[in-house]
């Protein structure tokens, strides 16, 4: 298979702030250097495109060309090498402007993958004009690796498939060719909805991992000891995640932690002790009581931004009854964009 | 291609300029005045045509087949074109029958372009 990985991945990052060879284990190049390594290893022809060659030692990069990677830095030459594209790119708007960048030169039928904290879905809507004129062919997905390549922990990638909603943003094909790209190197290949990878795979799948905690606690503790209707619970979980995104979305995390007001919730939530196992409320406690000072400062100066607390999926469906399903997903693309590209 | 349509749909005295959007709003062609966020007029077109099509079929008026906003300055006329909307802006005087004909027609093109 003819593999295309963009970005080398930042060395300094793994090595001397994360201390990764400490904490985890593994050796240099961490990142896409390593998938790169690892892909060319299991017998691909891989190119690696990174324009700042500083990024590595030359050590390193000896140890890339050695395992038979050929690296390159333009990223137009990587994009008509490849069938499958795999964005390892700083965050934001330059992972956009690459895929933009690249879209229109892939071989036919490639399939274009995100990495870290891009969503493909974003990614998807941020290439649309494109993939519906120009690239009906291309696909997007994403190649996530879900950990630092290059550590013991990365043993698995995950990609993006079917949204939740059904659409199919790369062919059943190209979704294939990840998965066979995936167990060639010896990883496992989870499959997950395009729209739900991002948040079990990227970084932020530490608050993912700690609400579900949250949710399936007050689930546990509602219906068993509480005995409440399972529509009240979810009801109620429902209006504690929107208010939460709905704050962090208008005022950030300081002014979230100012509207919620940790002292007042310290109290509200311990009442909520219900069971003589619930080692998440305990934490969670332990950690709103001892909230780092300089937080606490600026949580009091934060300005609580006008903040329209929806019911998202309630809100889709009353647009969608007055101007149609397609002109109100068109709006809902645009509002994903605005929020995630920039 | 659809540019093409849209270049000789545009020479119809009157038209000031014309585009063609998705039903969600998405940009495949335009040929408007450069001034003219094209962007932001398609979703707008595609919200405003979307929700004229849901009170058509409210109301029991079966498919849409045009709507036209009409200012002071001039008029938006809007008529379905298969899997898009095809947009022209006009002047406030015009001889809306030709215009509408030359549409009929140029969404007909598109239709069989998509």
């Amino acid at each position: 298979m003819k593999v295309s990985v963009y970005g080398a991945g930042n060395q300094d990052l793994y090595v001397n702030q994360l201390k990764l060879p400490e904490k985890f284990g593994g050796e240099p190049p961490y990142g896409g250097s390593r998938m790169a390594i690892e892909f060319a290893k299991a017998g691909h022809d891989v190119v690696l495109a990174e324009p700042n060659k500083n990024i590595m030692s030359d050590d390193l990069w000896k140890k890339v060309e050695d395992a038979g990677v050929k690296v390159v830095s333009d990223d137009i030459e990587a994009a008509k090498h490849g069938e499958v594209h795999i964005l390892f790119t700083p965050f934001g708007k330059a992972t956009f402007n690459i895929a933009k960048n690249i879209v229109e030169h892939v071989p036919e039928n490639a399939v274009i993958c995100n990495t870290c904290t891009v969503s493909p879905v974003v990614l998807y809507y941020s290439l649309e004009p494109i993939l519906r004129t120009k690239r009906k062919d291309v696909g997007i997905s994403s190649m996530h690796p879900a950990a630092v390549p290059g550590t013991p922990q990365h043993g698995h990638y995950v990609i993006g498939g079917k949204t939740t909603d059904g659409k199919e943003l790369a062919t059943e094909e190209q979704i294939n060719k990840l998965v066979e790209l995936a167990k060639s190197a010896g990883k496992e290949a989870y499959v997950v909805p395009a729209d739900v990878s991002s948040v079990v795979a990227d970084m932020g799948s530490l608050v993912t991992a700690v609400a579900l905690a949250g949710v399936l606690d007050y689930y546990s503790v509602g219906r068993k000891v509480i005995k409440a209707p399972k529509k009240m619970i979810e009801h109620q979980i429902i209006m504690v995640l929107q208010t939460m995104a709905s704050l962090v979305e208008t005022s950030g995390i300081e002014g979230l932690l100012k509207a919620l007001n940790p002292e007042l919730l310290i109290k509200t939530a311990s009442s909520m002790h219900l069971l003589e196992e619930q080692k998440d409320l305990d934490a969670a406690l332990e950690i709103l009581k001892n909230l780092d000072e300089e937080l606490k400062k600026e949580a009091k100066n934060a300005e609580i931004k006008p903040t329209t607390l929806v019911a998202a999926q309630s809100l889709v469906k009353e647009i969608k009854t007055l101007i149609g399903g397609a002109a109100a997903e068109g709006a809902i693309k645009r509002s994903a964009r605005k929020l995630f590209e920039h | 291609m659809i540019d093409r349509a849209l270049i000789e749909l545009n020479k119809t005295e009157g038209i000031k300029g014309s585009m063609v959007v998705g039903k969600d709003g998405l940009v495949i062609a335009s040929q408007l005045p450069g001034n003219i966020d094209a962007e932001l007029v398609g979703a707008m077109a595609s919200a405003s045509f979307g929700a004229a099509e849901r009170t058509a079929a409210e109301l029991g008026m079966g498919n849409l087949e045009q709507t036209m906003i009409e200012g002071e300055h001039g008029k938006v006329l809007m008529v379905d074109a298969g899997e898009g909307i095809l947009v022209v802006l006009a002047d406030a005087k015009v001889n809306l029958g030709l215009i509408r004909i030359t549409m009929k027609r140029t969404a007909e093109k598109i239709k069989a372009m998509f």
